[in-house]
C-alpha cells in the first residue's frame, strides 16, 4: 500500500529520486497538496490527456468529462506515485488512461460514436497493444510540444497540424521567413532531446 | 495520421546533413506519428474551470 502523503518516507523517496520540475517532482509536490504544482502539471498535460480521451472516446463532450475525471484522479492519487517505479510521465499516462476507460464504461455514458474532426487512431483495426503504444507516443509527443516556448510551438503547430507552408506561416505570424525557419529548427531540436528513446 | 504531412526539408530549409539532419528527421517522424494536438476547449482552459463545481483541489486544512 502506498504511504500517506504526510509520511516522511514519501518525502525522502521523492527528494532522492526526482529532478526539479520534472513530472515526478510535481507529483511529489501534489501529494503534499501543492496547488501551484498541480497547475503546472495541468498546463503541461491538459492537452495530451484531452487528446488521449478524444482518441479513445471520439466525442468532444465525453472527452472533456473524461479529462476532468483524469485530473481529479491525478490529484487524488498522486501520493501513490513511487519514483523508483518509473517515470512520472508514465504514471500520469496510466492514471489518465484508466480514468478515461472508467469514464467510457460508466453506465450513464451514451454509446460511443465517431465525431467530425476528431482524429482517428489509424485507418485499420489495431489490437489493444498497438492502440496503447500509439496512445503513449501521442501523449508524450503532445506533452513535449506543450512544453515548447510559444514562439516555437505556434509555427510547428501551423506546419504540422494545419498544413501551412513556411511562407504562409511567415505571413500569418508577420515574421521574416528566416525567423520561421530558425524557430522551426529550434522546436525540432528541443523535441528530439525531450523525446529521446521514444518509439 | 496527419492529412497534410509537411516536407521536412522544406520546413528546415534543407541545408542540413548527417547526424543533425537525422535528429530533425526523428522529431519530424514522431510529430507525424503523434497526430494532431487538439486545442483545449474553453471549459478545460484552467484547472478550476476544468474541475467545475467540484474542484479536485480542496482547501488546506486549518
Amino acid at each position: 500500500m502506498a504511504p500517506a502523503p504526510d509520511e516522511p518516507e514519501h518525502d525522502v523517496r521523492c527528494a532522492l529520486h526526482v529532478v526539479a520540475d520534472s513530472e515526478g517532482e510535481l507529483l511529489c509536490r501534489i501529494a503534499e497538496r501543492d496547488l501551484a504544482a498541480f497547475e503546472i502539471l495541468y498546463r503541461r498535460y491538459a492537452r495530451p490527456v484531452y487528446g488521449l480521451a478524444l482518441r479513445r472516446l471520439r466525442d468532444r463532450e465525453l472527452a472533456e468529462d473524461a479529462t476532468r475525471r483524469a485530473f481529479a484522479a491525478i490529484w487524488r492519487s498522486a501520493a501513490t506515485y513511487v519514483p523508483e517505479g518509473g517515470s512520472g510521465a508514465h504514471w500520469l499516462f496510466t492514471v489518465a488512461q484508466n480514468a478515461i476507460v472508467d469514464h467510457a464504461r460508466a453506465p450513464s455514458r451514451t454509446p460511443l460514436v465517431a465525431s467530425a474532426g476528431v482524429p482517428e487512431v489509424t485507418s485499420r483495426e489495431p489490437g489493444p497493444e498497438s492502440v496503447a503504444e500509439e496512445g503513449w507516443l501521442a501523449f508524450r509527443v503532445h506533452a513535449a510540444v506543450a512544453e515548447l516556448p510559444e514562439q516555437e510551438r505556434v509555427p510547428l503547430e501551423l506546419a504540422y497540424w494545419e498544413g501551412r507552408s513556411r511562407s504562409e506561416i511567415a505571413e500569418l505570424l508577420g515574421l521574416p521567413l528566416g525567423t520561421v525557419t530558425i524557430r522551426t529548427r529550434s522546436a525540432l531540436a528541443h523535441l528530439a532531446v525531450r523525446l529521446e528513446g521514444l518509439g | 495520421m496527419i492529412e497534410h504531412t509537411p516536407d521536412l526539408d522544406s520546413l528546415i530549409d534543407g541545408r542540413l546533413h548527417g547526424l543533425e539532419r537525422d535528429r530533425f528527421a526523428r522529431a519530424h517522424d514522431l510529430l507525424v506519428r503523434g497526430g494532431p494536438h487538439p486545442e483545449l476547449p474553453d471549459t478545460l482552459a484552467r484547472p478550476h474551470a476544468a474541475a467545475g463545481r467540484r474542484p479536485p483541489v480542496p482547501r488546506p486544512a486549518r
